[in-house]
């Protein structure tokens, strides 16, 4: 592809921290010109999250940040300041889309509500994402993918029965539900914007594409009456279905068996004449037995190198996978290395530094990051001088006089 | 009157399994007509459990009445040469072909759809890619959670790492692939190139690891499942009717934990002082206890609704820990009319189901159409239509 699929899709953007910040990553690694507005003032929590290169705790030194937000350029505009509203209003003029995850109003406190932009630019494509929508009695409520994954129910379902729920460990709605969601129906919007010129707005609230994902334990409720509660790693129709301990400090593999052959070879790959009783052979009586069954194959796998039980047990169709951390994903996992996944930018202040690829490949050509993360205003005179046409000196005198700051 | 929709007029086949169907369900709720391309015998979500009465049955499964809704459906036989030309003639016609785990999915033969239309997106969804080393494993939820990295981060150090509920990281997959195929329409739309794209179920649980590769990078660090959060205020706690989530300090530089301090020294909470004192370090020893000593006789008098509105008025992130049938009482899901009822015609009739995931104010989302009975086409008229 010589030219990438989102090449000439202009956006702006005022999302910060987690999902709206990865979901104009998405568009920019597609090649969307991303414009990401900032201030000094009033920063994005993430350049201050950590880790930090050197562990220097400054604006542009954040790995969180970097990482959600490559391909995409930066200007400081004081919105406290009419002129500041006028130049960012100047560049929305000229946008297909324009993107933020603030509480409702924040945007129109601003001065850049969908309602004061639709006049300026009719087929403006305006996505707000915050946490519960632009209405009922929540939605000023403010929140994190935690805290969503709280209001949802996911955390509740995720974790051990007898245990304290656990959830992902992560902020997960951030990385993928929101992102994608809001990615898809941006698009879906531009789309739209090319067939009729026709603009919109899109109310997203945080919490419904978590619930989106997961149907099935509102419609059990009201079907057959049953709530559902957290499963550890059983699962309704495999056995074993689990995670278990192998040799080294702390390290894991999951296996899932889904037919009475599996189990056989598994038996036989664990070399376990305990494990091979009769009783054991059928599913049905499996599913009955798990926790005998998970505590015999425990003390074989214990004796065994991860990696090398799941070629072994991939070798003989059963399915397992090593349970990897980031390190092993990264020096270590051929496939990711094969996919080009991790992506080594060269950021002004950071140096070499490593960014998530799309989990996608496109055979036409490359598409992924293609900027390091952008420093703080790093791109402010270029942009005012490109776009707006501002002269050096007219730039000089809105730093000197706070507005562009 | 119908409204209008985003994406009319674009044609999908779905060659899915049990994975795959979110990533076209995206598409059909925003209008794009979506044919399930299905083997004789059915899905393999028709089989899949809960069904509804606990009875199985084609049109009795729960999930399957969720995604297969405001989709067509076809039986072809890909073991036989007519099966095969049925196919290779619906895609010269289509824009998107989403390839899953299809039960005959080693049939098909991506790249001759693609030859025969230019224009044709084509999106193949596998555990580890289409090539490379691991290409040829097999993997599930479970096993991708592991080798995607995410699962190191879920539970407790002294036990195994346990995995989220919901089969998220296959669905991980299905949202990145539509991502991806929808971008490649809008270009296909513009030059008439179509596009062959490549989506890895385990590389889109990578997307979801958080900082945990930057840490690693920069310091050094394994992140791995630590169980609660090791910062006084962060968590689950008890109150009066169940329990919340509390974030009292936010994430990165916020001011959200002097909200949380301001909060409770205007309630008069005994202890309070503590939080607003400048000594205050939430990472240290003992500061779990000693906040739980100040917060938790507090949160015992009140219930998880009086706290949510609390702590809305005062800036702080928390939640309640909500079960399934809070959900469906959820005020303000309710108000956003969040829940809608599965068309008439199938066993699920009546029953709520998650609706819009977005609200797009001129091509809303909308249900038109229930999922589709085994073998014959729906009317994609025959049910009301609800919209966002």
């Amino acid at each position: 592809m010589s030219r990438l699929p989102l090449a000439g899709v202009s956006i702006i953007d005022f999302c910060w921290v987690g999902a709206g910040s990865y979901m104009t990553k998405l568009l920019a690694d597609m090649g969307a010109d991303v414009v990401k507005v900032e201030s000094t003032r009033s920063l994005d929590s993430l350049r201050l999250a950590p880790p930090f290169k050197d562990g220097v705790r400054s604006v542009n030194r954040s790995g969180y940040f970097a990482d959600r937000n490559s391909s995409k350029r930066s200007i400081t505009v004081n919105m406290k300041d009419p002129r500041g509203v006028e130049i960012v209003r100047a560049l929305i003029a000229e946008a297909d889309i324009v993107a933020n995850n603030f509480r409702p109003g924040t945007m129109e406190k601003l001065g850049v509500g969908y309602d004061q932009l639709v006049a300026l630019n009719p087929g403006l494509i305006y996505i707000g994402m915050s946490m519960n929508g632009d209405e009922g009695p929540d939605r000023m409520m403010l929140g994190y993918g935690i805290t969503m994954a709280a209001l949802t129910g996911f955390l509740g379902l995720s974790g051990y029965p007898d245990r304290e729920p656990t959830g992902t460990g992560t902020n997960y709605p951030d990385h993928v539900p929101n992102p994608c969601h809001g990615a898809f129906a941006v698009m879906a919007a531009l789309r739209h914007k090319r067939r009729t010129g026709e603009g919109q707005k899109i109310d997203m609230a945080q919490t419904e594409p978590m619930l989106a994902l997961m149907p099935t334990p509102v419609m059990d409720f009201q079907v057959n009456g049953r709530v559902a509660t957290r499963q550890g790693n059983r699962d309704a129709a495999k056995a074993p279905h689990g995670v278990y301990p192998t040799t080294g400090d702390d390290r894991w593999i999951a296996i899932s068996v889904g037919t009475d052959g599996q189990w056989r070879a598994l038996t036989r790959i664990l070399g376990a004449d305990s494990l091979d009783r009769p009783e054991w052979r059928a599913l049905q009586n499996r599913l009955k037995n798990c926790v005998a069954i998970d505590r015999a194959i425990a003390t074989h796998t214990l004796q065994r190198d991860g990696y090398e039980l799941m070629d072994a047990l991939q070798a003989a169709s059963v399915t397992a996978g090593v349970v990897q951390n980031a390190a092993d994903l990264i020096d270590r996992d051929p496939q990711m290395r094969h996919r080009d996944h991790w992506r080594y930018l060269l950021h002004a202040e950071m140096g070499n530094s490593i960014y998530n690829g799309p989990p996608f490949r496109f055979a036409s050509g490359p598409v992924g990051p293609r900027l390091a993360a952008p420093l703080l205003g790093e791109h402010t005179r270029e942009i005012l001088e490109v776009r707006l046409g501002k002269s050096p000196e007219e730039i000089d005198v809105l730093i000197a006089q706070e507005v562009l700051i | 009157m119908m409204a209008k929709s985003a994406l009319a007029g674009i044609r999908v086949l779905e060659l899915s399994g049990l994975y795959g169907a979110y990533c076209g369900k995206l598409f059909a709720d925003l209008g794009a007509s979506v044919t399930l391309v299905e083997p004789p015998g059915g899905s393999p979500m028709r089989r899949k459990p809960p069904f509804a009465g606990d009875v199985p049955g084609p049109d009795n499964s729960l999930a399957f009445a969720y995604f297969a809704a405001n989709k067509d459906s076809v039986v072809l036989d890909f073991a036989s040469e007519e099966g095969m030309t049925s196919l290779t003639r619906l895609a010269a016609d289509a824009h998107l072909v989403i390839l899953a785990d299809h039960p005959a999915f080693g049939r098909v033969d991506l790249d001759k759809l693609c030859e025969a239309n230019p224009a044709l997106v084509s999106t193949r969804i596998t555990p580890f890619g289409a090539s490379g080393p691991y290409a040829h494993m097999t993997g599930d939820d479970l096993t991708l959670m592991a080798m995607g990295g995410l699962l190191t981060m879920a539970g407790f150090p002294d036990a195994a790492p346990v995995v989220a509920y919901g089969e998220q990281g296959v669905l991980a997959a299905d949202q990145f692939a539509a991502v991806a195929s929808l971008t490649a329409i809008l270009h296909a739309e513009q030059t008439g190139q179509g596009e062959l794209i490549d989506v890895s179920i385990q590389e889109s649980i990578v997307m979801a690891l958080e900082n945990a590769a930057q840490v690693y990078q920069l310091e050094g660090r394994v992140r791995n499942r630590t169980g609660r959060a090791k910062q006084a205020g962060t968590g689950i706690y008890k109150c009066q009717d169940g329990e919340i989530y509390l974030l009292a300090g936010g994430i990165g530089d916020t001011q959200m934990w002097g909200n949380f301090a301001e909060w409770m020294e205007a309630e008069g909470v005994a202890g309070a002082a503590l939080f607003a004192s400048p000594d205050w370090n939430d990472k240290a020893a003992g500061a779990e206890e000693a906040f739980g000593r100040v917060f938790l006789p507090y949160a015992a008098g009140k219930t998880k609704a009086e706290l949510y509105v609390l702590a809305r008025q005062w800036r702080v992130p928390m939640a309640p820990m909500s079960m399934p049938p809070d959900l469906l009482d959820n005020a303000q899901l309710a108000y956003r009319g969040f829940f809608v009822p599965s068309p008439s015609g199938t066993p699920l009739a009546g029953v709520r189901m998650p609706g819009a995931p977005y609200k797009l104010g001129e091509t809303p989302w909308a249900l038109r159409s229930a999922a589709p009975r085994l073998g014959s086409p729906t009317a994609s008229n025959t049910a009301k239509e609800v919209t966002a």
